[in-house]
């Protein structure tokens, strides 16, 4: 027998011996894998690595444990960063309202910008309206914007009734 | 999210399973859209009184406070963000995560309805009510419709934890927690824009 046909039955020897051993390394045996290096020239087989192979479960909506935000990496999920930002948006908008409380004028457009931001934020990120179909963006923001010119509309129109010229 | 692309590699069975998604969930922003144009109405039925009343919306602030409404906005952020952590944990088929994450999401939707009621007492003993005030119509309709909305939100919340609990939802088949997520959401931004026009503006 030469020197190879002498290492195969060795090393199903080994394969064998290791089988009866542990019976639930029959059901691995697809994951059998053996270090290379061990079955050099004549030595008997040292040792046989089992590499399970993870079973990964096919979970493709599930968000990525990092958010890449302004070019930085942080390291936790788009949904808490969200979340930091909504918080810290009303913090200033309850700063504002009491910094420029006499300011009408400067705290109007200031407030309506902040909160229409946290608005597209929760729209883009939570309700998913950034990744899902177009159809869905162009159902909410018609009507949005429709009742938007309706309400300027009825800003435009006096509140008190129209004087009739004598 | 739970949509599956109706591309040419799915089956005819799969095909029809992905279309009945897609139309239940334009389904739900079609009813939002009609949302939208109910709190409209009542948003510019607020913002023309305000900008025709300042002092009386002026004086309101002062008895108001912004304590408690403050601390309601976070209550509803909060519970935005606890909604999407049960989304995301039945998106890993965590179906314990999903009861646990939409019953927190319910229990804060209750403590926001109850720091209203106490809002409305407060301001009711200061004389602002639905009838005997101008400033009141136009408070009390749009801030309580948006409560009804939150009451159904957490009946709605309740429900879903049952269905979890059920074992209803996991990883493949979630559109019912989906579906409630969308619901619940908008009305945090339906408030977003109330705390901002109506308190601090």
């Amino acid at each position: 027998m030469t020197d190879e046909a002498n290492n195969n039955v060795k090393v199903n020897d080994a394969l064998t011996t290791s089988d009866e051993a542990n019976p639930e390394q029959i059901d691995a045996s697809e994951s059998v894998r053996m270090d290379p290096s061990i079955v050099e020239g004549n030595k008997v087989i040292e040792k046989l690595e089992f590499h399970p192979e993870p079973v990964e479960e096919e979970l493709p909506h599930v968000v990525p444990p990092y958010t890449i935000l302004f070019g930085r990496r942080i390291e936790t999920d788009v949904y808490n960063v969200i979340f930091g930002i909504l918080a810290g948006i009303t913090l200033a908008e309850v700063a504002i309202a009491a910094i420029f409380d006499a300011s009408f004028i400067l705290r109007t457009p200031l407030l309506v910008g902040l909160s229409i931001s946290k608005a597209l934020m929760v729209v883009a990120f939570y309700m998913h309206l950034r990744e899902d179909s177009r159809v869905f963006a162009a159902a909410i923001i018609i009507p949005a914007l429709i009742s938007l010119v309706c309400t300027l509309f009825l800003l435009g129109v006096p509140y008190s009734s129209y004087t009739v010229a004598p | 999210m739970a949509d599956l692309s109706l591309d040419h590699k799915l089956s005819p069975k799969e095909k029809q399973a992905a279309l009945r998604i897609e139309n239940l969930k334009l389904a739900m922003w079609l009813f939002l859209a009609s949302e939208v144009v109910l709190f409209s109405v009542l948003i510019a039925f607020y913002i023309v009184f305000r900008f025709d009343n300042p002092e009386i919306v002026a004086e309101v602030h002062e008895h108001a406070g912004l304590f408690l409404v403050t601390s309601n906005t976070f209550l509803l952020l909060t519970s935005s963000w606890t909604m999407v952590r049960g989304l995301v944990a039945i998106q890993r088929n965590d179906k314990r995560g999903l009861a646990m994450w939409i019953t927190a999401t319910a229990i804060l939707g209750i403590i926001f309805v109850s720091l209203q009621v106490v809002e409305y007492r407060a301001l009711s003993a200061e004389g602002i009510t639905l009838y005997d005030s101008e400033f009141g119509m136009r408070f009390y309709v749009p801030t309580a419709v948006h409560g009804l909305h939150v009451i159904v939100g957490v009946m709605w919340a309740f429900f879903v934890v049952r269905g979890a609990r059920r074992g209803n939802y996991n990883a493949k088949n979630y559109l019912g927690v989906e579906m409630f997520g969308l619901y619940w959401h908008f009305v945090d931004v339906v408030w977003i824009f109330l705390f901002t026009l109506i308190y601090l503006i």
